[in-house]
């Protein structure tokens, strides 16, 4: 069996020194890869999922205290290596393609150089021979006109382009083995689904072994043919894809498949699992198994006698002792939305947001103003009560839009709150209109503690509390939020990601807004988190009657938050639809392309293919035409280029597309989703 | 790199000149003594004095006198020297001339040697070659040039050991050897203070840069130790090393009036305490504004470089 | 204060870090007290022992009249250590708040305010210092403050940098968008979180001030004799120095002893405080 193994990793464990004392890494890793065959590794942040990869690479970062166990790439053991072999296999039998593409290149060498330096490293030819390869390997992952990109430098190229020349170089000598870390993470939505078909169909054609590293069980759920769950440095569980998700066994991926949202959840009124866990201790005692303190049917008894391993059973191989005890599912929250009211609460028209300055010597120059039109002429709608989403791509214009709506970007429009037209942002709008960051790590300022971060924003939204009666306010904030009063003292960077985004949404539901604008807050969060904070806004506003404005790329999470969505492409709003309708035509061509590249951890959907070409333009100058003609798989024809696409209704009011396509034509168009 | 960033840059130039010569040029106006007191003397009659200072005109107004100046200086006059009665231009760019030589020599021996002083320390960093390597720069950066110069003096050019003249200078066309001889010391300092300084800022901008990712991707595709360092580490850390080397040119100008001092070499430097200690107002202006010239004009070239080097500028 | 023994602790961790934290906790203690220890008058003569190398009784030796070094270099570190100290805070101090307004407030104020410091700092430093003691006239506390002023504009550049960069974090944006006002975000939200690397900066600056404060000095143009300032020193023993090093090895070795201290304990200081390191 082991002489038919690319890659075979039997009991490897690896422990790190630091400062604070050894913290163990990864424990008892067993995996095998056969050729030809793609293993997913699936973890949470933190996991030491992309930690496994550099040991097989033999490219560790920390200070070993401990590495035990053995690593064969096709018979041989990597870890008794000398760097000197190591060098003729790395990027020769083994490669890596990176999460980031764009730090993974050199910026001062040119992209056909770096594969052209690949390949002079593994194999002598001449100068003609080699660059005869790199214009194929560029043709291969599908880099139009190989000449010109060869000479292009990383800086020049889109995410998608750097990352498919990172992809040439990993597979330039016919390796026997590729590691995949995170490679479409960095990458939005239409260009990751491009990605992971290049990377199928570069499976099919040279069957080369793989090891797909992902936090997205979706993602994984299209490449590989086997799936391995890691779980705080330990593999849980191994099977097929199929079984994976039809039947998830341990409790960890049980749990992690029911906090993942999926298509059909609409139809089937599924509600998302709630488990924000703390992560597994990595230091000092080893517990029997690593999931038993946030385990529900954690016994004693029978999980704390021995150390649980990986072991065979049945179709797969699992590290749990009671596999047939039922979980306790009632954590599963409701996937029911309440009604929105139809009272209007915020409302802009024509809004314009414009970015870039110039400075006065660029003018004095004569130099052409590079302003970005960000935002351009857009008109939204928010009720009571109401959560509307705003979707798109980054750069599509939605965080200048929402920085626009909180007076960071400057604007010109019309903005109407509660009916009251702004034309300066005063104090009582900045106290109705809160803004919630994506990432807290830098909205929240590190030297001031919660309590600092909290009362600062009751003291000036909130005359009518005094100042003696703040801290029973700021008590009855984390209780909101569902963090223990006992933070008060602490400094962010002493919680953990989801408890620091609580934070800030108790620091602006303290003003008690009217409007919350959620710019990404839950993305770069784990499944398990992002539902936890879905289900906290979601009382939140079923307690207060706010109204939220929930940004994301992200639209597999849509199902359970928003009532509506609006999508976003090149500064405009060309499509606004109900969420309750999301699985029916007529769809904008743009929003058909953006859900159905949207992934699915979910065996009983079948997604439709829709694939877009190239990437978003920067938008200096206004287009005559419709912006998405350039990249739209249903152009028509020169209409496209020349006139802006009218608006259309749908439903009257509540479904509104731009394009020139009739109504019924799209109406014909077949649904992304198939479920069975 | 377009012409528009050439015209910029040489904008930027024009603009840092002038602030700089009004600097220069006020600096001198708030002098306790004006010109015509030090011509005449402190005893001179008020008389005197008056007629004096509107032969100079002395008596106009600040702004007046300012662009008067200005005038000239662009046409290379930079007045008479208050002390030698002599011209100032031909004395100082003579004097300016034997400072490039010093200074331009000990960037080019600094270059030499800093650079793969400081790779060789930032490739095996935490081994006794970066620890020896940082060691002798800690010590040198924390040297003032007054120091190791005078020290350099007591050994190397005392009477009794005697391989080095003590003082002086004398012309290349004149003698060759006797004037490497006579710049030996000055230009020896210079450069062991001056390499201290660069071959840390190299090692740090290497050690930067090898953190970088695409170094691990590097090593990660099978590339041979040597390429990654060289190709792509050195390759990356070499522009903020120029950036680095061009700002150390105004440290360099610091020490080229201090080891000029010392060795009592006839530069701008040695003319500029002169002049400061004799309150010759045209000479310190000259001085001080050919010195920051230079130092301008370093930068302005370490710009251009900068943006023909990063492909990523575009302006 | 808790802040303050982390870092410390953290400090004697890495062998710079203590040698350095050490090395300037001893030289302060000698700057203070220097005149308390010196075992002889720094200013009486002893012409019996003219030239003396070091020995038991003169542990640096003696110089031309005969003067104990190891005393002269004691009472000289006060007007060497401690000016340079406060000629780096005036600077620090000065260049910081013009950096954090001009970053701050943006715009074309910025802009000009940071073209008059380019040009400014195309003066190089010890010219610049020069210039103003042309102005100013020759004493210690003068070189002080043209220390102080060459200084500024350095320190003006990197606190503005490193106000750009927090500015457009979010915690600011937040600040903002709230309506804080102007002196809250500068005062609360921003300079808290520059302290650090302007503190990096700073000590490292004082190593600069002692070198340059000990050059102007050497210069003619700082201290003026009989002050035991240490450059001072050193450009008086010239006159004879080839009649013995000791004279010139003892204030020279010092200076540099200095300037070691402290560029260790910034180097200390710039990796503990680096957010990257902390855990």
């Amino acid at each position: 069996m082991t002489q038919t193994m690319v890659l075979d990793i039997k009991d490897y464990s690896l422990t790190y020194q630091t400062q604070s004392g050894p913290i163990r890494i990864l424990e008892n890793i067993n995996l095998q890869i056969a050729k030809g065959e793609v293993l997913g590794l699936v973890g949470e942040s933190g996991s030491a999922k992309s930690s496994l990869a550099y040991s097989v690479m033999r490219d560790l970062p920390g200070q070993v205290e401990l590495e035990t166990g053995s690593m064969w790439l096709k018979g041989e053991d990597l870890m008794t290596m000398t760097e000197e072999e190591l060098m003729h296999r790395r990027g020769k039998q083994i490669s890596m393609v990176f999460q980031n593409a764009a730090t993974a290149l050199d910026p001062t060498q040119s992209l056909g150089d770096h594969v052209v330096e690949t390949l002079q490293a593994h194999q002598a030819a001449s100068k003609e021979d080699t660059l005869k390869r790199v214009y194929e390997l560029f043709e291969l992952v599908g880099l139009p006109d190989p000449i010109l990109m060869a000479n292009k430098y990383p800086h020049e190229v889109s995410g998608g382009e750097k990352q498919r020349v990172v992809l040439a170089m990993a597979i330039s000598s016919n390796p026997d083995l590729i590691l995949f870390d995170e490679p479409t993470s960095a990458l939005d939505a239409t260009t990751a689904v491009n990605m992971l078909d290049l990377f199928a169909e570069m499976q099919k054609k040279i069957g080369v072994a793989g090891l797909f590293i992902s936090h997205d069980l979706g993602v994984v759920a299209e490449v590989a043919d086997r799936v391995a769950v890691i779980y705080g440095g330990r593999i849980v569980e191994v099977a097929t894809v199929d079984d994976l998700f039809a039947n998830p066994k341990h409790p960890y991926t049980q749990s992690l498949l029911a906090s993942l949202p999926r298509p059909s959840d609409i139809r089937n009124k599924r509600g998302l699992k709630v488990d924000e866990g703390t992560p597994p201790p990595r230091r000092g005692e080893v517990p029997s198994c690593n999931f038993s303190h946030r385990c529900s049917k954690h016994d004693p008894a029978i999980c704390d006698q021995s150390r649980v391993f990986l072991e065979v059973q049945g179709d797969r191989k699992l590290a749990c002792v009671r596999p047939d005890v039922a979980v306790d599912e009632t954590q599963a929250s409701s996937s029911d939305i309440l009604p929105a009211t139809t009272d209007v609460v915020l409302e802009v028209k024509n809004l314009t947001v414009k970015l870039g300055r110039t400075s006065l010597l660029d003018e004095l120059l004569n130099k052409e103003a590079t302003q970005v039109h960000a935002v351009n002429n857009i008109d939204l709608k928010i009720h009571r009560g109401e959560t509307v989403s705003l979707v798109g791509e980054s750069g599509c214009g939605k965080s200048s839009l929402a920085r626009a709506l909180v007076g960071l970007n400057s604007f010109e429009g019309e903005l109407r709150l509660n009916g009251r037209d702004i034309k300066a942002l005063d104090e009582a709008y900045r106290a109705d209109v809160q803004i919630i960051f994506q990432n807290p790590d830098s909205s929240l300022n590190p030297r001031h503690t919660l309590e600092t971060i909290l009362s600062r924003a009751i003291k000036l939204y909130r005359p009518d509390i005094a100042t003696d009666e703040r801290s029973e306010a700021i008590q009855k904030l984390f209780e909101q939020v569902r963090l223990p009063a006992h933070y008060r003292n602490r400094y962010p960077h002493q919680l953990s990601g989801g408890e620091k985004q609580r934070v800030a949404i108790a620091r602006a539901i303290a003003a008690d807004p009217k409007v919350i604008i959620c710019d990404e807050i839950t993305s770069g969060l784990d499944a398990a988190v992002q539902a936890a904070i879905v289900a906290l806004l979601r009382k939140i506003q079923q307690d207060t009657g706010v109204a939220l404005l929930f940004i994301t790329h992200d639209l597999a999470i849509l199902r359970h938050i928003a009532h509506r969505t609006a999508v976003m492409y090149l500064g405009e709003i060309i499509e606004t639809r109900s969420i309750s309708g999301l699985d029916h035509a007529p769809y904008h061509p743009y929003t058909e392309a953006l859900l159905s590249s949207a992934s699915s951890p979910d065996p009983k959907t079948e997604t439709r293919q829709v694939r877009l070409k190239g990437s978003l333009p920067v938008r200096t100058s206004l287009l005559t035409g419709c912006g998405f003609e350039s990249r739209c798989p249903r152009r028509i024809g020169d209409i496209c280029h020349e006139q802006p696409a009218p608006m259309k209704e749908v439903v009257e009011s509540s479904h509104v597309l731009k394009c020139h396509h009739e109504i019924v034509d799209l109406e014909h168009i077949e649904p992304v989703w198939k479920f069975t | 790199m377009t012409v528009s960033y050439v015209i910029k840059r040489l904008i930027y130039l024009v603009f840092t000149a002038l602030l700089v010569s009004l600097i220069v040029f006020s600096v001198t106006q708030l002098l306790p003594a004006n010109a015509a007191t030090m011509i005449l003397g402190e005893y001179a009659t008020d008389e005197a004095l008056a007629i004096l200072n509107s032969k100079l005109g002395l008596d106009d107004p600040a702004v007046v006198q300012y662009f008067r100046w200005l005038g000239n200086v662009v046409q290379g006059d930079f007045g008479i020297s208050l002390r030698t009665s002599q011209p100032v231009g031909p004395t100082i760019l003579n004097a300016f001339g034997r400072s490039a030589i010093l200074a331009i020599t000990s960037l080019v021996l600094v270059c030499i040697i800093a650079i793969p002083l400081g790779v060789l320390a930032a490739s095996r960093r935490g081994k006794p070659t970066d620890l020896a390597v940082s060691l002798v720069s800690y010590i040198g950066v924390s040297m003032p040039e007054f120091v190791l110069a005078t020290l350099l003096l007591v050994w190397l050019a005392s009477p009794s050991i005697g391989l080095f003249p003590a003082s002086g200078y004398v012309p290349f066309s004149e003698d060759f050897w006797g004037a490497l001889h006579h710049i030996a010391l000055p230009v020896l300092t210079l450069t062991i203070v001056l390499t201290a300084h660069i071959s840390r800022m190299i090692r740090s901008e290497m050690a930067d840069t090898l953190e970088m990712d695409f170094i691990r991707a590097g090593r990660l595709r099978g590339l041979s130790r040597r390429r990654v360092l060289f190709r792509h580490a050195l390759r990356n850390s070499m522009l903020p090393a120029i950036t680095v080397i061009a700002l150390d040119v105004g440290y360099l100008i610091g020490g080229v009036i201090v080891v000029e001092e010392v060795f009592a070499f006839p530069g701008i430097g040695r003319q500029l305490i002169l002049a400061i200690q004799n309150r010759d107002l045209p000479m310190i202006q000259a001085g001080a504004l050919i010195m920051a010239a230079s130092y301008a004009v370093a930068n302005l070239l370490a710009d251009l470089a900068y943006g023909a080097l990063d492909k990523r500028i575009k302006y | 204060m808790l802040f303050l023994i982390k870092t410390l602790r953290a400090l004697m961790r890495s062998p710079q870090g203590a040698v350095g934290t050490v090395l300037v906790f001893l030289l302060l203690l000698i700057s203070v007290f220097g005149p308390l220890l010196a075992p002889q008058d720094p200013e009486s003569f002893n012409f019996g022992s003219r030239f003396a190398p070091p020995s038991a009784e003169f542990l640096f030796g003696t110089d031309w009249f005969g003067r104990d070094l190891f005393s002269r270099i004691l009472v000289g570190a006060r007007s060497t250590v401690l000016l340079a100290i406060l000629a780096t805070f005036i600077g620090t101090a000065s260049g910081a708040l013009i950096g954090i307004f001009s970053g701050f407030v943006g715009g074309w104020v910025d802009e000009l305010i940071m073209r008059t410091i380019d040009a400014i700092m195309a003066i190089p430093g010890l010219l610049l210092a020069l210039m103003i003691l042309t102005v100013l006239g020759s004493s210690s506390l003068n070189a002080v403050i043209a220390i102080g002023v060459a200084f500024a504009p350095g320190m003006a550049r990197i606190s503005r940098s490193t106000t750009l960069a927090v500015r457009e974090l979010d915690y600011v944006s937040a600040a903002r968008a709230r309506g804080e006002s102007k002196l809250w975000i500068i005062f609360a939200e921003i300079l808290p979180n520059m302290v650090a690397p302007v503190i990096v900066e700073a000590t490292i600056r004082v190593a600069f001030a002692i070198m340059t404060l000990a050059t102007l000095s050497f210069l003619g143009l700082g201290a003026q004799p009989p002050s035991p300032e240490w450059g001072l020193m050193i450009a008086d023993a010239r006159e004879h120095m080839f009649r013995s090093p000791w004279p010139i090895l003892a204030p020279g070795i010092s200076i540099a002893l200095v300037a070691i201290a402290f560029n260790l304990l910034g180097d200390g200081l710039r990796d503990v405080l680096n957010p990257h390191s902390q855990e």
